[in-house]
């Protein structure tokens, strides 16, 4: 079954709770304290919320970004939810700077310590925006050719020495 | 304003080069047409790609470009998806009728898409055109009279 969040934080006790409060309110939810393992398993069951703090440890050699950057490449229509200490309690998503944003990369941010109903709220806000955006293939294709898009004529060129395999392959498909 | 409906077969000629890809481009590049598929489709395509990069015939980067380019399809409006909602039950009814009571050999995919195009026509309250590069399947949407007037077919042939 593919959960609504997923929570990753090196932290095992942050992850835990964070799951059990929101598993308590209906959101369907996994935790995952090693960051490789939880890229390698988003990319078969991926979430439409991630949460994910900022800071892991320097033998990981990544950072929350990095993760935020690794899950968009294999779901761009993903909403992530940044914890950071960066982001001062008192300071709201509205007042922070473009630069910290952009710098960030999430759509939402929580500060640390976590409040955890504020947390429940942003969790909540981040589906509905998922679910009135998913109603469109138009908006998710957006955030897919976000980085990039590429013409059907260049897809015929890529694909011409291809071409007898691509043919197989759907028809293959289509029989039964 | 003519209204398509273009199933895989025929919609992977827009990416491959073959005897259907002309008129698959002025189908779709004509912004005075609409022209609709399913999410299927997008399942398809993507299965297709896959199954070629799985055999080690195109890298990662090649499958990530096909997939691109669909969704630069659907971005610029040249494709437009329609949801399955409920299909799957409409489809089930589709192949009693067509499979048992007329005995004729509708494949699942296939009942999906019909059933899709219908959705689109009911919707836009006009005659749908079906494009497929699938003889039997044109041969069935032109042969079995309840799909008149909302659907017709055109054969691309590969």
């Amino acid at each position: 079954m593919n959960e609504q969040v997923l929570v990753i934080d090196d932290e095992k006790d942050a992850v835990d709770n964070i799951v059990l409060q929101l598993q308590m309110r209906d959101i369907t939810c996994r935790g995952e304290i090693d960051p490789e393992e939880a890229i390698e398993r988003f990319r078969a069951n991926p979430t439409d919320v991630v949460i994910v703090d900022y800071v892991f440890p320097l033998t990981t050699g990544i950072t929350g970004i990095d993760i935020i950057a690794r899950l968009k490449e294999i779901k761009p229509f993903t909403q992530f939810i940044l914890i950071s200490g960066f982001i001062d309690k008192d300071l709201d998503e509205e007042t922070l700077t473009e630069e910290l944003k952009n710098k960030l990369k999430a759509n939402r941010y929580i500060p640390k310590p976590i409040d955890l109903h504020n947390l429940v709220n942003i969790v909540r806000e981040a589906l509905q925006d998922i679910d009135s955006q998913s109603s469109s293939w138009k908006s998710m294709a957006g955030e897919y050719v976000s980085k990039g898009s590429v013409s059907a004529e260049q897809a015929r060129d890529l694909n011409e020495k291809i071409k007898e395999h691509l043919v197989k392959a759907v028809d293959e498909d289509h029989e039964e | 304003m003519p209204i398509y409906y273009i199933d895989t077969c025929s919609l992977k000629w827009r990416y491959l080069n073959g005897s259907p890809t002309t008129d698959v481009n002025t189908i779709m590049d004509d912004l005075s047409n609409k022209v609709f598929t399913s999410e299927l489709t997008i399942l398809e395509w993507s299965n297709a790609v896959a199954s070629v990069c799985r055999q080690g015939i195109i890298d990662y980067a090649t499958f990530k470009n096909n997939e691109l380019a669909l969704m630069t399809d659907i971005v610029n409006d040249r494709l437009l998806i329609t949801p399955m909602t409920r299909s799957i039950e409409r489809a089930r009814y589709l192949i009693e009728y067509v499979g048992v009571k007329k005995k004729l050999a509708l494949r699942t995919g296939d009942s999906l898409h019909i059933v899709t195009a219908l959705d689109v026509a009911t919707t836009v309250h006009e005659t749908v055109t079906f494009l497929t590069s699938d003889k039997t399947l044109a041969k069935i949407i032109q042969d079995v009279d309840t799909f008149t007037p909302l659907l017709t077919s055109i054969y691309l042939a590969p």
